[in-house]
């Protein structure tokens, strides 16, 4: 555990941009990539990316990247020195990564044990409890029963929040207004836990009304000392699921940043925790912090962080799993600027944001100045209904909130996809709306502000050319009335001519 | 010769009168336009001397089946639009075709996605208001509630419990 040990190969068992960015840290740092790869993804970008790539055979993410056999079997073949989770799949799951310490193998991420003590929700508030760090009120055991559930809902008063033991990512979580609705959310979010999660154990808790989620990053050796990189503010969500992050925090000052700070370091050494991982926090109108949970991973949005506080976490992440002391300490944390993170995601924001499926026939990501995208997709691949429907991550800088926020704008008005529907104009939607700029919401700013109608108001002036538009490629494709296409022969337009001239289908 | 062009979609029909290669006449107002196309169904849009961004995502494969045969899809500077574009003969045979069919008073909910019917949360003759949820679609890992669009009566449920859908399936029929 405390010995220094070289990763010259490193398998990541994840898919995406995630699989991409650990590929990009380890071509800077001269270690070979192992990836993975489901049927579906036998083309996929991060399989070329990588080094090397094995299959999975299946196509469910069961049969797939979360096959624990398969994953190790293929480990052991490719001889690699550790393996990187990523986030979701098998990232926070304790038994695999004990039986990947069994097989000798470094994961890089924290030990099964502090997995088991801090990803579990119901042991980290234990935990949290113990420590004296404020939590909110609910359960501290999961529970035994849909009437036990119902019980201590009553109790503690609705509405209430059921949430997976094993959770993350908003999966398996279900808020529940009144006593009827309990029996269905319950189920809900045990099948849901069940699937994303191999674990079907949920919790209940108060839900707090009107808090802002803000997390803390913290970094820590194998020789007890932790820091923290400070905050991210996450309360811009859709189905508590976030969607624009940033660093700093509007509503944190120096002296919050210090509190939250200390109380994540404490939980996280009273765990035994090493590598990469966040606290998060619930954060209410009087600037009152309650422990939510421990993620014991890489975050989606560390992006923000990395830019704030010019440290590579996933670099930081495997020379911690190669046993190097942490070369910061505290009071070596300085915070720069401001960074936004927007997620884009195969959904359809007109349509409660399902999920949306589809080839990506135009894909063009954002360039420019203080912009960083990572991407994990290109033109003409499939996004299907199998996996998360994360596309990429758009990060932006500025030397103000406000600049990091026009920049984004800037950016993701060169994003452009076509063929699935995108969060794009739902987080221009965000960026341009008041009490964002302000810096005054809450974690139910999205349903309190958004509808469909909001994005149709946005995209008010793009209908004349759109109206325009829509007409010149009409005619450039040819008669409204096929059958009537004899009498039109004289009335070629230019257009027509063009599209004979040039347009070929294949 | 001149042609006219009615488009409609987003709660408003236009009347659009293409005059030559750069002018074109929206409700009354003229404005000038170039049209250039670059590869694969992009083209290079400018209105009155704005530049735009246009991908004909029609040709590309991309039909949501709800806007039927004289519908486009396209992107203008990213963002989509679905427009129905018709002209003087397509919208005579249209009320001709809308005169001869039976008054429909129902909508279908269709699968906005493959997926897994996972439980359905009505039953026929039900009373649903706008808002309520129909059935949960499980797909992504995540399960998905679809939502009743409008008031009415659960007319047919066309999927049962572990039925497996792909996009476009009808699901449940709602009659006002």
């Amino acid at each position: 555990m405390t010995t220094k040990r070289q990763i010259k190969r490193l398998l990541i068992v994840n898919r995406g941009e995630i699989a991409i960015r650990v590929i990009r840290a380890c071509k800077e740092m001269g270690i070979t990539s192992v990836a993975l790869f489901s049927e579906p993804d036998r083309t996929s970008l991060h399989v070329q990316a990588a080094d090397e790539a094995y299959p999975l055979d299946g196509v469910s993410a069961k049969e797939s990247y979360l096959n624990q056999e398969k994953i190790l079997r293929i480990a052991e073949q490719a001889q690699v020195d550790a393996l990187h989770p990523g986030y979701g799949f098998l990232s926070e799951n304790g038994s695999f990564v004990e039986r990947v310490e069994q097989a000798g193998f470094l994961f890089v991420g924290p030990s099964s044990r502090a997995i088991r003590a801090m990803g579990d929700k119901t042991s980290a508030r234990r935990i949290a409890k113990s420590l004296g760090i404020p939590i909110v009120e609910g359960t501290i055991e999961p529970l035994n029963s849909e009437r036990e559930g119902v019980e201590i809902a009553s109790k503690i008063g609705f509405p209430v929040l059921i949430k997976a033991a094993a959770g993350g990512g908003g999966k398996g979580m279900r808020v529940v207004q009144s006593v009827e609705e309990f029996s269905s959310s319950f189920r809900m979010a045990q099948s849901e836990a069940r699937n994303a999660f191999d674990d079907d154990r949920v919790y209940v808790e108060k839900y707090v009304q009107n808090p802002r989620h803000v997390e803390i990053q913290i970094l820590g050796d194998h020789y007890g000392h932790v820091i923290h990189l400070g905050e991210r503010e996450c309360s811009i969500q859709r189905r508590h699921q976030k969607v624009i992050e940033e660093s700093p925090s509007p509503i944190v000052d120096d002296k919050l940043r210090r509190a939250m700070g200390e109380a994540a370091v404490m939980a996280a050494k009273e765990a035994g925790y090493s590598n990469a991982g966040t606290i998060e926090f619930l954060v209410d109108a009087n600037r009152n912090f309650y422990f939510l949970e421990m993620n014991t991973r890489l975050q989606v949005e560390h992006p923000v962080t990395e830019w704030v506080t010019g440290i590579d976490l996933v670099k930081a992440q495997l020379q911690i799993a190669m046993g190097e002391p942490l070369p910061w300490k505290q009071e070596d944390i300085r915070f720069t600027g401001h960074a936004l993170e927007s997620r884009i995601y195969a959904e359809d924001p007109r349509n409660n944001f399902f999920p949306s499926t589809g080839t990506l026939h135009i894909y063009t990501t954002p360039e420019g100045p203080r912009v960083r995208v990572d991407n994990g997709f290109r033109k003409g691949d499939l996004i299907s209904i199998h996996y998360d429907p994360l596309l990429a991550k758009v990060v932006t800088f500025g030397s103000s909130r406000h600049e990091a926020i026009e920049t984004m704008k800037r950016a993701l008005s060169e994003f452009i996809v076509g063929g699935v529907r995108t969060t794009i104009p739902f987080c221009e939607f965000v960026l341009s709306h008041e009490e964002f700029r302000a810096g005054s919401f809450d974690t139910h700013f999205v349903s309190r502000t958004f509808s469909a109608s909001e994005l149709d108001r946005a995209e008010q002036g793009l209908l004349l050319p759109a109206i325009v538009a829509s007409v010149l490629l009409k005619t450039s494709q040819g008669s409204i009335l096929p059958q009537l296409n004899h009498v039109e022969k004289g009335s070629h337009s230019l257009w027509k001519k063009r599209r004979e001239e040039t347009y070929r289908p294949s | 010769m001149r042609k006219v062009f009615h488009v409609s979609g987003r709660k408003k029909t236009s009347q659009v009168e293409l005059i030559d290669d750069n002018s074109v006449v929206v409700d009354n107002e003229r404005h000038s336009y170039s049209f250039e196309r670059l590869a694969d169904g992009t083209f290079m849009f400018f209105l009155d001397g704005r530049g735009f961004s246009i991908v004909d995502l029609r040709s590309m494969g991309m039909n949501e089946g709800e806007i039927g045969e004289s519908g486009e899809i396209l992107l203008v500077d990213g963002h989509e639009f679905s427009l129905t574009v018709d002209d003087e003969q397509s919208l005579l045979l249209k009320s001709l075709l809308q005169s001869q069919a039976p008054s429909s008073a129902s909508v279908t909910i269709r699968a906005p996605m493959p997926g897994l019917v996972t439980k359905i949360e009505v039953s026929v003759g039900q009373q649903v208001n706008t808002g309520d949820g129909l059935l949960i679609l499980e797909a992504m890992k995540m399960e998905n509630e679809v939502r009743c669009p409008e008031k009415g009566t659960v007319k047919e449920i066309h999927v049962g419990p572990q039925t497996p859908v792909e996009k476009g399936s009808p699901l449940i029929t709602i009659e006002h």
